[in-house]
């Protein structure tokens, strides 16, 4: 009986642990590399280069595969509530509750999810890669702060290009409900795109900006994290980057909420 | 003759000849490198450059260093050998401050890094180049920008000095072709060299230089031309160097002193000469190479063999009390067979001085743990005044131009005379006759066509002492 306390407690105990040290590493990092933003000596031309060419890995790599995902989430969005509305008489409402929906909380959640698996991933593996074949250690030994040289160009990336698509995709969910809207319920375009107009806020807008941003710096905070604690060679580097993802996947999920919450909840700001 | 004197008269001390045309250089497109500025011999006299003192680490529940203790003088070379897990990236790794020990403290250039941090370990490290095993050059940069990054990250250095450093340290190495291709476009050897580039272009503050086994997955020839490297790098730098290896023929090459690690402690720390007369049961098998079973048919033909094993029946031997329990008395075999207790040239007692047996038992498991590593004694480090200091910059000296010798004449595209063939095999037998102890040798220049040694005298003469041992 003891002994089985033991196991489980000491269990509970190791997870808490290694929970802990795995969110102090993240977060020790995060501030370094977000204190690095702001040290004027962080922005040469070259750290400024790195900056844009990993925007362009986040941004117009991922664009594609966004906006392809935003418009089938359109296409659901308005057919699912469309046909249900439909019933009642009611689906002229449905570009309402497509721009709601999508820009609170579809736009963001879903760039973030595409951002995690195709950008949070890569980050993961090729720091991971670096730091198996002691490129990170070699920077340290050149007192070069893989905070400030990898981490920091990253997390500006994903900052300002996870808002930029989520916007993308807002704009192509909308749409692709829209054409939805045309060809399945019979609503006319500028009845729904009146009725889109009255479902968008300025509230609506700027807290699903918010969530973007969240999910941006939670993807290269987390995939960061994970790829500079790789070991163990190439299943090291496999372990790293699909917990990478499942982490940013789940993060993304309890951010999500509890910006809802914060924002729209019964305590809500 | 001493001091001065003697060293200009040490034809050792004299620029290094161009060597001819080998295959090496044309496959490596290595050109002869200028004459070298001056050679640094190691200074024992002041405070090491580098002192590991007792460190202690555990990674979980595996213990990997178990208080190595290691005073690295400036200008010495030293190599760090031993078996896989003994230690010796870890240890690298302290020096590097990568990782902290859990016991005992990292002294370098007379600071203490233990506690160091911040700006004070950045600080500390501009004095450290590090030459990793697989040069982990940036694979996104070209080599250019990677050699220059230490340089555009830690200096304020214009543009065109930084190009004009980059590019000096490219062609030092034989490789400023190389500047506008990526890591991936170049091969292991030149991105070793890449690496040592930009190991060293931080010149102003650089002090030490750790090669992370350099040699490692390289062919023969690609090696000798590393450890040229290596040797070149102290000559013109006047540098510390640690290197860590496995390979014997490298750190003979290179080495002023060879530090064997074992079981988390240094087994022995000597000379190239200590190392292969050494009577540390561990280090003979080591350095001769010997599978577990072949170290006990060795022990058993050396006279001794006990019941628990090759260690403790080496150590103990090689110790001289022939009459300790257990015990199992076999024929001493001639000199033509293979072992350590038959080596051609008389083994120095411990009464000699020449191993500390203090830490044997420790290493056997005859004693007890010990908590102490074993390093050489400060009053037996050899002075660079001391014309007839033993062996350190000398014996490898004479190793690494008998080896040079004996690649340059295996490279040649004429095969080497009889008397040049006898001439290096001389020396291969002055500096290498711990190995005289195979039967024939069966390098074909060596001999005539009807297969007889081609030089009365040479070996294989009937009268010619056995040189198998170059293999060594």
């Amino acid at each position: 009986m003891l002994a089985r306390a033991k196991l489980i407690f000491g269990g509970i105990g190791s997870t808490l642990v290694g929970v802990t040290q795995v969110s102090g590493f993240s977060l020790v990092l995060a501030a370094r590399a977000i204190g690095a933003i702001f040290h004027r000596s962080t922005w040469t031309w070259r750290r400024f280069h790195m900056v844009v060419r990993q925007s362009y890995v986040a941004g117009i790599e991922s664009l594609p595969v966004t906006l392809v995902v935003a418009l089938f989430i359109g296409f659901l969005l308005a057919l699912s509530a469309g046909v249900e509305l439909a019933k009642y008489g009611q689906q002229a409402i449905v570009g309402q509750l497509v721009a709601v929906s999508v820009v609170r909380e579809f736009g963001p959640f879903m760039t973030g999810l595409i951002l995690a698996a195709n950008v949070g991933s890569s980050m993961a593996a090729e720091l991971g890669t670096m730091k198996v074949s002691e490129e990170i250690d070699a920077l340290e030994v050149m007192s070069i702060d893989p905070a400030r040289f990898l981490v920091m160009p990253r997390i500006v990336s994903m900052a300002v290009m996870t808002p930029i698509l989520t916007v993308f995709s807002d704009a192509v969910a909308i749409l692709g409900g829209g054409i939805i809207s045309m060809t399945q319920l019979g609503v006319s375009w500028p009845k729904y795109y009146q009725n889109v107009l009255a479902g968008l806020s300025i509230k609506g807008i700027y807290t699903g900006l918010l969530k973007a941003l969240v999910f941006g710096l939670v993807i290269a905070i987390v995939s960061c994290s994970e790829g500079l604690r790789t070991s163990g060679g190439a299943v090291g580097v496999g372990r790293a980057t699909r917990r990478s993802v499942i982490l940013c996947y789940l993060l993304i999920l309890v951010f999500g909420y509890f910006g809802t919450a914060i924002f729209y909840g019964k305590a809500s700001l | 003759m001493s001091g001065p004197e003697a060293q200009a008269q040490d034809p050792l001390d004299q620029p290094t000849p161009a060597p001819p045309p080998t295959m090496a250089g044309d496959l490596m497109d290595q050109t002869p490198l200028p004459a070298v500025a001056g050679f640094t011999h190691p200074d024992y006299s002041g405070q090491p450059m580098i002192h590991l003192d007792g460190i202690h680490k555990a990674f979980g529940s595996r213990q990997i260093l178990r208080g190595i203790d290691l005073a690295i003088y400036p200008g010495e070379t030293v190599c760090l050998i031993g078996g896989s897990g003994t230690g010796k990236s870890v240890s690298l790794k302290h020096i590097m401050r990568l990782i902290d020990p859990d016991r005992g403290q990292v002294w370098l250039d007379g600071e203490n890094i233990t506690e160091a941090h911040g700006s004070r370990l950045q600080l500390a490290r501009t004095k450290l180049g590090v030459n990793f095993q697989f040069g982990a050059l940036l694979n996104w940069m070209t080599i250019f920008e990677n050699v220059a990054l230490p340089l555009r990250e830690n200096t304020r250095m214009k543009d065109k000095e930084i190009e004009q450093r980059v590019m000096a340290k490219l062609e030092l190495l034989s490789i400023p072709h190389a500047r506008d291709l990526f890591p991936t476009e170049i091969s292991g050897g030149m991105a070793k060299r890449a690496g040592l580039a930009r190991a060293v272009v931080m010149e102003e503050s650089l002090k030490v230089i750790l090669y992370d086994e350099p040699t490692s997955g390289l062919d023969p020839i690609s090696t000798a031309v590393v450890d040229e490297m290596i040797n070149d790098m102290k000559k013109r730098l006047g540098l510390t160097q640690v290197i860590v290896t496995h390979d014997m023929t490298s750190a003979y090459r290179t080495a002023d002193r060879i530090a064997v690690l074992h079981q988390g402690r240094v087994a022995q720390f000597g000379t190239p000469h200590e190392i292969q007369h050494s009577k540390v049961p561990y280090v003979q098998q080591f350095v001769l190479g010997l599978s577990t079973s072949e170290a006990l048919e060795v022990n058993k033909k050396s006279g001794r063999l006990r019941k628990s094993g090759i260690i403790q029946a080496l150590s103990k031997s090689d110790a001289g009390d022939a009459g300790d329990e257990g015990s199992v008395e076999a024929p001493r075999l001639g000199p033509k067979d293979l072992g350590p207790a038959d080596l051609a040239e008389p083994i120095p007692t411990a009464s000699d001085g020449v191993d500390d047996y203090s830490d044997l038992g420790d290493i056997a498991g005859l004693e007890g743990p010990s908590e102490e590593g074993e390093t050489l004694p400060s009053d037996r480090l050899p002075s660079a005044e001391d014309p007839d200091a033993p062996i350190l910059r000398r014996g490898t000296e004479r190793a690494s131009r008998s080896f040079n010798s004996r690649r340059v004449a295996a490279l040649s595209k004429e095969p080497p005379s009889a008397g040049q063939s006898a001439n290096w095999l001389a020396e291969s037998q002055d500096d290498l006759s711990t190995d005289a102890n195979r039967d024939d040798l069966s390098t074909d220049a060596n001999r005539d066509d009807a297969g007889q040694p081609a030089t009365p005298g040479a070996p294989n003469a009937p009268d010619a002492p056995d040189l198998q041992g170059e293999q060594l």
